[in-house]
């Protein structure tokens, strides 16, 4: 079992972030250079002049393709990174109550051992579907009365993280008024 | 101080979002100075932030180029936060930052002592908090938090718009 298996979900998270970044400056630099080049005076040195076409035909080819980015607006950028934000909020728990899941359903294998072996796949069988189904708050309960024992804040941090998550996932729900 | 509500879950929410916005005002007055100093306009507008528990109106404050062109926008965003006590948000077109408002040190875990592993010992879960205050994150896997002060602040700006000072 990956014992750190929230890496590379919050990497991914980084490359996404910063992949966005990068694209805005390649928009801003490609519309920058068009303008100089229709700016352009005859006049001008054949360096200059050189070095307009060569921008503006980099500009070009970075964004060749690509339909979308040099259409939005600076409003549109925002609202994608909140959604991106969103997404990794949702997918960051949904790898965390994975890792728990497993975790349990690892430890129950221990009932494999018990007499009769015939109950005993069939008792696992059974005990391993249910845990999926267990609800994140009672895990955590479960192990703030356990394995965090002197670190209970932990687990109450991690219940927020939970609501906060329960929210997104619900749209931002305006008249979310229960607490869990 | 007056909080124009949308909406309020229960009154000890108000409490707690009138500490936030108390601090949120004590570090706009030296946001505004720093800003100034470099020539930068600010202006400020009324918005709605909206959180689990409450909606409510809170200050924002844009910072412009003397050519008008908007570098960032700076906002209280959220009374509570999992680690701290509010956060603020820096948000350019190029990316965004975020203030965290940090007390006592910050959250505290107990982890095996490394004289003796049976032991525990209580250990801060950020490195740099020395004072209650506002506070930016460098790195989150490597928990260090930086008080925020002039330089800083003026990186931010640059982190989020690409303006060189």
């Amino acid at each position: 079992m990956n014992s750190e298996p929230l890496i590379p979900i919050w990497e991914a998270y980084l490359v996404a972030v910063e992949a966005l970044k990068v694209s805005k400056r390649v928009v801003t630099f490609s519309n920058k250079a068009k303008q100089a080049l229709h700016s352009l005076d005859d006049n001008e040195a054949e360096m200059s002049k050189r070095i307009c076409f060569e921008k503006h035909k980099l500009g070009l080819n970075l964004l060749n393709r690509c339909t979308v980015i040099d259409q939005v607006t600076d409003l549109t950028l925002i609202n994608s990174s909140k959604v991106i934000d969103d997404l990794f909020v949702l997918s960051l728990w949904a790898t965390f109550e994975r890792y728990l899941i497993d975790f349990f359903q690892v430890k129950g294998e221990k009932i494999r051992e018990i007499l009769p072996s015939d109950l005993a796949e069939v008792y696992y069988e059974h005990l391993s579907r249910e845990i999926e189904y267990w609800k994140p708050m009672e895990i955590l309960d479960l192990l703030k009365r356990s394995l965090f024992k002197g670190n209970e804040q932990l687990i109450e941090l991690a219940k927020d993280i939970l609501k906060y998550r329960n929210w997104v996932a619900h749209g931002r729900n305006l008249f979310m008024l229960k607490q869990g | 101080m007056d909080i124009e509500f949308e909406r309020l879950e229960n009154e000890a929410v108000r409490d707690t979002i009138r500490l936030y916005l108390e601090r949120v005002e004590q570090l706009y007055t030296p946001i505004k100075q720093w800003l100034t100093t470099e020539n930068l306009v600010i202006v400020s507008s009324r918005v709605s932030t909206i959180e689990r528990q409450a909606i409510y109106k809170v200050t924002q404050l844009t910072v412009k180029t003397p050519e008008e062109e908007t570098l960032a926008e700076i906002k209280a965003t959220s009374s509570k936060v999992i680690v701290g006590e509010g956060l603020i948000e820096i948000e350019g077109w190029f990316g965004k930052e975020t203030l965290v408002y940090m007390t006592d040190g910050g959250p505290q875990i107990m982890k095996p002592s490394r004289n003796d592993r049976s032991k525990q010992v209580r250990v801060q879960m950020y490195k740099g908090i020395d004072i209650d205050g506002w506070y930016w994150i460098e790195n989150s896997r490597r928990r260090r938090m930086h008080l925020v002060d002039q330089a800083l602040f003026l990186e931010l700006i640059t982190f989020v718009s690409d303006y060189e000072f």
